[in-house]
C-alpha cells in the first residue's frame, strides 16, 4: 500500500492499520520517510498573489506585498512573497483577528504608501530595494514614525514571520521538522543549525 | 469497540450505574467491571473512539484553514469561554464544550470560566497530565489552620491507592525523597535539559527547602507490559496529546481504563444521555436510578441500578445533585447538611516570573517533551507559611530556546534578520505559580431559580472569587520567582500576576474541586471518608467535589486513587449487604 495521495480518515486508517501489524516505531518511520505529507501539502494561492484580497484591495496588496519582500528578501531561501504571506496575511487578519488588529494593518500600509509620497514622490512599490529598507527601518527607528506606528508595524511583521514559518515550506524546509521525535533529549547545536519547525498548534 | 457496548433504551437493572466517562468515570467502571459488576458507564456527550475519531491527530500547521487559529466567528457563536482555555485551538476545538448550547450565569461582580469537555474520556483527553500525589501536610491544613473542615483522611488511607493508579496509569518521574512531595510509581522521568539542571543546582544551593524537580506526568516513557496490554506503547513526544494520541501515550480513558473494563465484558455504555436527577426511593433510602434526557432528540429515559457513582466532573455532579430534589431533599439529593455547592475551590494559576538564560548557546534539544519541571510547594506547614497569607503554591517550570516567534518582536528587516529568524535563540525560563484556593462557604454554585438549557435542566450560577488569601500569595509567588531567578544567574527578569484580568478567573485552571465536601459529620459535609454519601449508603461522589481543601498539586492523580478506594470499598459493602 502505498502512503501518497491518501485523505486525511484514510491516512489515520493507514497509520492504525500499520502500528497493529508492525509496531509503532517502524510504522511511523515508514510513513513519514515517504512523501505522505507531500501528497497532503498546502497549495499556495498563486491566483492571489497579485490580486485583491479579502480585506485588502488590489494596491494595499499590491504595497504589502513589497513590505514582506522586505521583510524577508529572497535568499538562499524563498522570500516572504513567495510563500504567498502577503496572501496569508490578508486571510488571517480577516479570518482570526479583531477589527482593531485589522485597522491597524490598514494604517499602517497606508502610512508607509504616504511616506514613500513624501519622500519620494513615488508608491513603495516603486522605490529601490534600499530605499525599500530604509523606510520600514525608520519606523521601528521611530524617525518620522509615531510609537504607535511601530506598533502597528511590529504586529504587522510578526504576522508575516507567523505565515513564513507555518508555511509547508517555511517548516519542512527552511527549518528543520520532526512530526514524531520518537523521545525527547538534548542534543549538541552547531554552528548554523536551524530552529524546529514541527510544532503542529500556535 | 464492540458495538453491543452501547446501548439506549435498557429496562433490566444494573449492578453499578456510573455517570461520567472522564478520570474519574473510567477508574470506577474499570474497577467494578473487574470485579464481576454489571456497570453502565453514562456519558452526556457523543462516542469518542480511540484513534479513530482524533481527526487532527498528526495533521500539520500549514493544512489548517487558519494555521490552527480558531475562526473568529466561531469562537463568538461557539466557544467564547472556551477559547480561554491554553489547549484550544483549531485541532483540539472539537473536544471543548459548545458554548452556546451551555450557558451558564455569574453573580454580578463575579467571574468563572467553566471549560468543558462533554464527550467519552471527558476531559481525560484534554489534560495537562501532570500527576502528583497530595502529602501528609496537605490532609492535615484544614485541620491545623481552622479553615474548612478537616478532611476525613490522611496520606496514610490512600498511599497504597496512589500506588495502584499510579502502576496502571503509567506515571514519569524522578524519586526525589521530598515529604513535601511524596514518591510514586514511576516509570524514568523525562531528561532535564543543561539550563534546568544548572538552575537546580544554584536554587538549591541558594533557598535550602525548595527543590527544582522533572515533572511528574501520565506519560509511558517506558511501556510495562501491563501498558502494553492496554494496547499502548511509548511517548513520541510529539506534545500534540490533546487532539488524542492513537499510540495511547498518555493516559486517557480511552486509551487505559475503558479498553480494561470493556475486556471484562461486564461494560455498557449509554452516550448522548444528560442525567437530568438521580431517582430517590424515600421508603428504602436508596436512590435506585438516574433520569436521563437524551443529548440529542431531547427525548426521556431511565436507568436503575443496585447503586449510583456520580463521576460527571464536580460542578456536572452538584449541578445533577442540587437538581435531584424530593420531599426527604428538598435542597438537593443527600444534602441534609445544606453545604452541597459551597466552597467551590479551583487552583490560582496567576503569577509568573520570566528570565533570559546566558551561555548553553551549544545545546539544544529533540523532541517536544510533553511536560516541564517542577518546584513542590515549600509552604506546607504553618511554620513554613510566609507573611500576610496562608498555605502555599507550586511553579511549573519551562525552559525553552526562543525562536521566531520571539525574535520577530525584535527590530530587523531583510536578510540578516531572516537568516536570524530560522537560528535558535536564547535561552529562556519561566516559573508559573500554581496557588491553593481556600475553601470559602461564600464561593458557591447553585441553580438559577428560572433559566434552563435546553434539555430542561436548570443553568448554573457561580458566585465565586479569589480573594485576599489567594492574591497575596500570588504577589508574593510573582516576587519570590523572580527572586529565584536572579539567585540563578538570570538575566532580564521580569514577574507579574494576572488575577485581575477577566481571562484568567476562578476555573481557568480547571481544577475544579470541593462542591460535595468530605468530612466525619453529616451536619457540615455530604460524603464519609470512602466519597459514601452521608445520607444515603448507595450514593457515591468520586470527582473533585469530595475535597475538603484543594492542596497545591494537580488533582486527577488523587481523583483515580480517591475512586479506586470507593469501588473497593463499596464492592465490600455490596457484599455484606450493607448498601
Amino acid at each position: 500500500m502505498k502512503a501518497t495521495n491518501l485523505s486525511q480518515p484514510q491516512r489515520r486508517k493507514f497509520m492504525q492499520h500499520l502500528v497493529r501489524a508492525m509496531g509503532v516505531t517502524s510504522a511511523t518511520a515508514l510513513v513519514y520517510g515517504s512523501n505522505l505529507n507531500v501528497a497532503m501539502a498546502y497549495q499556495v494561492r498563486t491566483d492571489k498573489l497579485d490580486g485583491a484580497g479579502q480585506l485588502f484591495d488590489k494596491p494595499t496588496m499590491q504595497t504589502l506585498k513589497h513590505i514582506v519582500d522586505t521583510i524577508l528578501p529572497r535568499t538562499d531561501t524563498p522570500s516572504g512573497a513567495d510563500l504567498d504571506c502577503h496572501g496569508f496575511v490578508d486571510h488571517q487578519l480577516f479570518r482570526c483577528h479583531s477589527e482593531k488588529e485589522q485597522q491597524a494593518c490598514l494604517q499602517i500600509i497606508s502610512q508607509i504608501e504616504k511616506h514613500a509620497m513624501a519622500n519620494f514622490k513615488q508608491s513603495f512599490c516603486q522605490l529601490d530595494e534600499k530605499q525599500q529598507l530604509e523606510l520600514l527601518q525608520s519606523i521601528e527607528a521611530m524617525n518620522g514614525f509615531t510609537q504607535l506606528q511601530r506598533n502597528q508595524f511590529k504586529f504587522l511583521k510578526s504576522l508575516i514571520v507567523f505565515g513564513y514559518f507555518t508555511s509547508e515550506q517555511g517548516a519542512r524546509e527552511i527549518l528543520r521538522y520532526d512530526p514524531v521525535p520518537g523521545g525527547f533529549s538534548v542534543i549538541p547545536l552547531k554552528k548554523g543549525d536551524k530552529c524546529w519547525g514541527s510544532l503542529a498548534y500556535y | 469497540m464492540n458495538k453491543d457496548i452501547y446501548i439506549k433504551q435498557q429496562n433490566k437493572k444494573f449492578d453499578v450505574l456510573v455517570v461520567g466517562s472522564g478520570i474519574t468515570g473510567g477508574w470506577a467502571a474499570k474497577e467494578f467491571c473487574e470485579r464481576g459488576f454489571n456497570t453502565l458507564m453514562i456519558e452526556r456527550g457523543r462516542v469518542v473512539e480511540h484513534r479513530k475519531d482524533y481527526i487532527t491527530e498528526g495533521k500539520p500547521v500549514w493544512e489548517y484553514d487558519n494555521r490552527s487559529k480558531v475562526d473568529n466567528l466561531l469562537i463568538e457563536q461557539q466557544y467564547k469561554i472556551q477559547k480561554d482555555c491554553y489547549a484550544f485551538h483549531d485541532g483540539t476545538k472539537q473536544f471543548f464544550g459548545n458554548d452556546r448550547d451551555l450557558p451558564y450565569e455569574t453573580t454580578e461582580g463575579t467571574d468563572f470560566r467553566w471549560i468543558r469537555a462533554n464527550q467519552l474520556g471527558g476531559k481525560s483527553l484534554l489534560w495537562h497530565r501532570q500527576s502528583y500525589r497530595m502529602c501528609e501536610d496537605d490532609f492535615l491544613a484544614n485541620k491545623r489552620d481552622g479553615v474548612g473542615n478537616d478532611w476525613p483522611i490522611r496520606y496514610q488511607d490512600i498511599a497504597d491507592w496512589y500506588s495502584y493508579v499510579e502502576t496502571f496509569a503509567g506515571i514519569s518521574g524522578s524519586k526525589e525523597n521530598l515529604p513535601n512531595l511524596p514518591d510514586g510509581e514511576f516509570l524514568p522521568p523525562f531528561a532535564m535539559t543543561g539550563p534546568e539542571k544548572a538552575l537546580k543546582v544554584a536554587i538549591e544551593k541558594a533557598f535550602p527547602g525548595r527543590n527544582l524537580i522533572m515533572g511528574r506526568t501520565a506519560h509511558l516513557t517506558k511501556p510495562s507490559t501491563l501498558h502494553i496490554s492496554q494496547g499502548r506503547v511509548q511517548c513520541q513526544t510529539r506534545n500534540e496529546c490533546q487532539k488524542g494520541c492513537s499510540f495511547g501515550a498518555y493516559f486517557s480513558t480511552q486509551s487505559s481504563t475503558l479498553p480494561a473494563a470493556a475486556k471484562t465484558n461486564n461494560l455498557s455504555i449509554a452516550a448522548n444521555s444528560v442525567v437530568h436527577s438521580v431517582i430517590y426511593d424515600e421508603k428504602r433510602n436508596r436512590a435506585i436510578g438516574v433520569r436521563v434526557i437524551d443529548n440529542d432528540d431531547l427525548s426521556t429515559r431511565e436507568y436503575f441500578a443496585d447503586v449510583v457513582f456520580l463521576c460527571a466532573s464536580t460542578i456536572g455532579t452538584t449541578q445533577i445533585m442540587l437538581n435531584s430534589t424530593s420531599k426527604k431533599f428538598p435542597n438537593g439529593i443527600a444534602n441534609s447538611s445544606g453545604v452541597l455547592g459551597h466552597y467551590l475551590m479551583d487552583h490560582n494559576y496567576n503569577a509568573r516570573a520570566t528570565g533570559d538564560i546566558e551561555g548553553f548557546e551549544d545545546e539544544y534539544y529533540k523532541g517536544r517533551r510533553p511536560s516541564s519541571c517542577y518546584m513542590p510547594n515549600f509552604q506546607t506547614r504553618p511554620e513554613l507559611y510566609r507573611k500576610g497569607y496562608l498555605r502555599g503554591f507550586a511553579y511549573g517550570i519551562s525552559t525553552f530556546r526562543s525562536d521566531w516567534r520571539g525574535k520577530s518582536q525584535q527590530d530587523g528587516i531583510g536578510s540578516d534578520f531572516k537568516q536570524q529568524l530560522s537560528l535558535p535563540g536564547k535561552w529562556g525560563v519561566n516559573f508559573s505559580a500554581q496557588g491553593e484556593m481556600l475553601p470559602h462557604f461564600d464561593n458557591q454554585m447553585s441553580l438559577h431559580p428560572t433559566k434552563t438549557d435546553k434539555w430542561g435542566i436548570p443553568l448554573i450560577n457561580f458566585n465565586v472569587e479569589y480573594r485576599e488569601n489567594e492574591k497575596a500569595m500570588m504577589d508574593d509567588a510573582a516576587e519570590m520567582g523572580a527572586e529565584m531567578l536572579r539567585a540563578g544567574g538570570c538575566t532580564n527578569v521580569k514577574s507579574g500576576t494576572s488575577y485581575d484580568l477577566p481571562h484568567r478567573a476562578p476555573g481557568i485552571a480547571i481544577h475544579e474541586v470541593g462542591t460535595a465536601r468530605m468530612g466525619r459529620d453529616p451536619k457540615n459535609s455530604v460524603l464519609n471518608q470512602y466519597c459514601q454519601s452521608h445520607d444515603i449508603p448507595n450514593l457515591f461522589v468520586t470527582d473533585g467535589s469530595g475535597y475538603c481543601s484543594s492542596g497545591v498539586v494537580n488533582p486527577s492523580l488523587t481523583f483515580m486513587a480517591l475512586t479506586a478506594r470507593a469501588v473497593d470499598y463499596c464492592a465490600k459493602e455490596i457484599k455484606a449487604q450493607r448498601l
